[in-house]
C-alpha cells in the first residue's frame, strides 16, 4: 500500500458519500433541496421518506460489501460474496416461509429471513474443512437448492403472493418497520471488527503456513471471520431483501483503487458499498417514474458483467 | 370477445336440442356467475379460491388456477374449460385433447354484464343470465346516477409493504371510474405498478381505498392520515366482491359506495357542529 495514495483516496470517499447522500436526499418525485425544503410536506418527505432510504441503502450496501470482502478472503476466492454463496437465497426462503405460515404476523418475514440466512450459513459451514474450492462449489450446489425449495414455495402461493415475494427477492428499501438506529451501528460494528481482524487478513492472504508462522490462529480466525460475515449479510438481506453482486464488484473495485491491505480496503469498501447501492436505488426509484424498479435489477446488472469480467481474468 | 359471444350465442340458440355441458371453471368469478345462473350442476371441476356459494367448494379441486392438474381434470371427462388465460401449457394439452375452451377475463364493469351473457349462452341459461344481468344493470344504474358528478382523486392500495397500486389496464381502475372515483396513476397504462410513498403522496388522493386482506387495516387508516391529513377519507373494501369480476361486483360497489356516503355525512355534521 502507498500511504500517500491511501489517504486521499480515502478522504474524496468520503467527500462523496457526503455528496451522494445529500444529492439522493433532493431526487425524488420533484427536487426538495436538503437544506431548505419549500413547505411542511416535503421537510415530511425529506426526514421521513427519502433519508430513512438513503440511510438505509447506505448501512446495507456497506454491510454487503464487507461481507463481500470477508467472503473472498476466507474462500481465498475472488468470486464469493453472499449472493454466490447461496446465503441470500436461503434467507428469501425463510422470509417466503414466514409471509405462508403466518401471513398476518409483520415480523414473520423479517424472522424468517434471519432464520434462513443462519441455516443457509450452517449448511455451507458443513463443508468449510473441506478446502476452499469444495466450500465454493458446495455455495453454488446449494444456492440453486434454495432457490428449487424457493420455486416450490411459490409455486404453492397464491398468485398475489408470488408477485410479492418476487418484489422482495429483488430487493426492497422502501421498508419502514427497520430499526435504522440499530442497523447503522451494525454497520459501525462490523467495520470496526474489520478494521481489528485487518492486519490478520493480510497475513492470511500470503497462506495460511505463512499466516500461522507469524503469530495467526488460524482456524479461530477462519471461524470468527465466517461468523461475522454470516451475521452480517443475515441481517443485510433481513433489512432489504436480497441485493447481489454488491459485494463483489465494491471490495474488487477498492482493491484495483488501494491496493490489497485490508484495513484500507474494508475502510473504503463500507463506504464504497454504501454509496454504490444509494446511487442504484435513487435510480431504482426515479427511472420508471411513477413506478419504481426493485434495486436487486440494477445492481446485477451492473454486477453480472463485472463477475464475468473477474471470471475470465481469472483463467 | 363480443364478436365471439354473439356468434356463440345464435349457435346455441338456433341449435334446438341443447346438450349439458361438463365445465371446468378456472377462476373464481366464472365459478360465481355459472353458480348464479343456474348452471351449478355443469361445473365439474374448480381452482383455488372457488369458495362461493358454499357449494362450489364441495365440486372437484384441481388446484391453483395457473397451475392445475391436468390428469385430475381429464378424470373429470371435460367438455368445456371457462379460464381467464387461454395461453397456459394446461390449456393447451385440454385443447389439444378435443376440450373446448372459452375465455372469460371481464376488464371492465360493462365487460362483467357481456361475460355473464356469454356463459349463459355457453350453459344453455340464456334467459337467468340476461334477468341477473338486468338486476345488476338497475342497480349499477343508480350508483352511477348517485356519483354522475363525481371524479374524487383516489389512489387504491393494492399493497403496502413495498407499495403497490393499479394503472389503467386494471379491472378496479374501471369500477372506481363508475363510482366517481379518479385513479391518481390513470397515467399509469399497466395493471399494477410499485410506487414509492412520496409519489403517491404527489398525487394527492381525497380517497384511499384500502382492500381488508392480509393487513391491519387500522394502522393502514391511521398511516395514510399522518401523511394526508385528517381530510383524507380511507375507505375499506372486500376484495371477494370488489376483485372478482363476477355476479357480485355490483354488490361490493354499492357497500364501499354506502362507506363513502357514511363518512361524507359524518364529516359534514362534524363540520357543522
Amino acid at each position: 500500500m502507498n500511504d500517500q495514495r491511501t489517504w486521499p483516496l480515502l478522504l474524496s470517499l468520503l467527500v462523496l458519500t457526503a455528496v451522494v447522500m445529500v444529492v439522493s436526499l433532493g431526487i425524488g418525485s420533484h427536487w426538495i433541496s436538503p437544506f431548505s425544503p419549500a413547505s411542511e410536506l416535503d421537510s415530511r418527505i425529506l426526514w421521513e421518506l427519502r433519508l430513512p432510504r438513503v440511510l438505509i441503502a447506505f448501512a446495507v450496501g456497506g454491510l454487503l460489501a464487507l461481507a463481500g470482502a470477508w467472503f473472498q478472503v476466507l474462500l481465498g476466492n475472488p468470486l464469493a460474496e453472499p449472493y454466490v454463496l447461496g446465503v441470500a437465497s436461503s434467507a428469501a426462503v425463510g422470509a417466503v416461509a414466514g409471509m405462508m405460515l403466518f401471513p398476518e404476523t409483520i415480523w414473520a418475514m423479517s424472522l424468517g429471513a434471519f432464520a434462513g440466512a443462519w441455516i443457509g450459513i450452517a449448511s455451507v459451514l458443513m463443508f468449510a474443512h473441506l478446502g476452499t474450492t469444495r466450500l465454493l462449489l458446495a455455495g453454488v450446489v446449494l444456492a440453486a437448492f434454495w432457490s428449487a425449495i424457493l420455486m416450490l414455495l411459490l409455486a404453492l402461493m397464491p398468485e398475489r403472493g408470488v408477485a410479492l415475494a418476487y418484489a422482495w427477492m429483488m430487493g426492497d428499501l422502501s421498508r419502514s418497520d427497520i430499526a435504522l438506529p440499530y442497523l447503522l451501528l451494525v454497520w459501525g460494528g462490523a467495520l470496526l471488527a474489520g478494521l481489528v481482524l485487518a492486519r490478520s487478513l493480510d497475513k492470511l492472504l500470503l497462506g495460511e503456513k505463512h499466516a500461522a508462522a507469524l503469530g495467526v490462529d488460524v482456524r479461530k480466525l477462519r471461524f470468527g471471520l465466517l461468523l461475522l460475515a454470516s451475521a452480517v449479510t443475515a441481517i443485510a438481506v433481513t433489512a432489504a431483501g436480497t441485493i447481489g453482486f454488491v459485494g463483489l464488484i465494491v471490495p474488487h473495485l477498492m482493491r484495483l483503487l488501494l491496493g490489497s491491505l485490508h484495513r484500507a480496503v474494508l475502510l473504503a469498501s463500507a463506504f464504497g458499498g454504501g454509496i454504490l447501492l444509494i446511487l442504484a436505488d435513487t435510480a431504482a426509484r426515479t427511472v420508471i417514474t411513477p413506478a419504481e424498479l426493485p434495486v436487486g435489477v440494477l445492481t446485477a446488472m451492473i454486477g453480472v458483467p463485472v463477475f464475468l469480467w473477474l471470471l475470465l481474468r481469472a483463467r | 370477445m363480443n364478436k365471439l359471444a354473439l356468434s356463440l350465442f345464435c349457435v346455441f340458440w338456433l341449435s334446438p336440442a341443447y346438450a349439458a355441458e361438463r365445465i371446468l371453471a378456472l377462476a373464481p368469478h366464472v365459478c360465481e356467475s355459472l353458480f348464479a345462473i343456474g348452471a351449478a350442476d355443469q361445473v365439474v371441476g374448480v381452482v383455488d379460491y372457488c369458495d362461493f356459494p358454499e357449494e362450489a367448494k364441495s365440486k372437484a379441486q384441481l388446484g391453483a388456477f395457473h397451475h392445475i392438474n391436468v390428469e385430475a381434470a381429464l378424470a373429470l371427462k371435460p367438455t368445456l374449460v371457462i379460464t381467464t388465460d387461454t395461453n397456459t401449457a394446461a390449456i393447451r394439452a385440454l385443447s389439444d385433447l378435443g376440450v373446448k375452451v372459452a375465455l372469460s377475463a371481464p376488464n371492465s364493469v360493462d365487460g362483467v354484464m357481456q361475460d355473464i351473457l356469454f356463459l349463459g349462452a355457453l350453459t344453455g341459461h340464456t334467459s337467468d343470465a340476461e334477468a341477473l344481468v338486468a338486476q345488476m344493470q338497475q342497480q349499477l344504474a343508480k350508483i352511477r346516477a348517485e356519483t354522475a358528478n363525481l371524479s374524487v382523486p383516489t389512489f387504491y392500495e393494492v399493497w403496502h409493504q413495498p407499495l403497490y397500486t393499479i394503472g389503467s389496464k386494471a379491472f378496479i381502475h374501471d369500477v372506481m371510474k363508475q363510482m366517481g372515483m379518479r385513479n391518481v396513476f390513470a397515467d399509469a397504462h399497466m395493471d399494477s405498478l410499485r410506487i414509492p410513498m412520496e409519489v403517491a403522496l404527489a398525487a394527492k388522493p381525497e380517497v384511499v381505498v384500502v382492500p381488508t386482506e392480509k393487513r391491519d387495516v387500522e394502522a393502514r387508516e391511521l398511516f395514510w392520515k399522518q401523511w394526508l391529513g385528517d381530510d383524507v377519507m380511507v375507505l375499506r373494501a372486500n376484495p371477494d366482491l370488489l376483485h372478482r369480476p363476477g355476479p357480485r361486483l355490483i354488490e361490493g360497489m354499492r357497500a364501499l359506495l354506502l362507506q363513502w356516503q357514511e363518512k361524507t355525512a359524518e364529516r359534514v355534521t362534524v363540520k357543522a357542529l
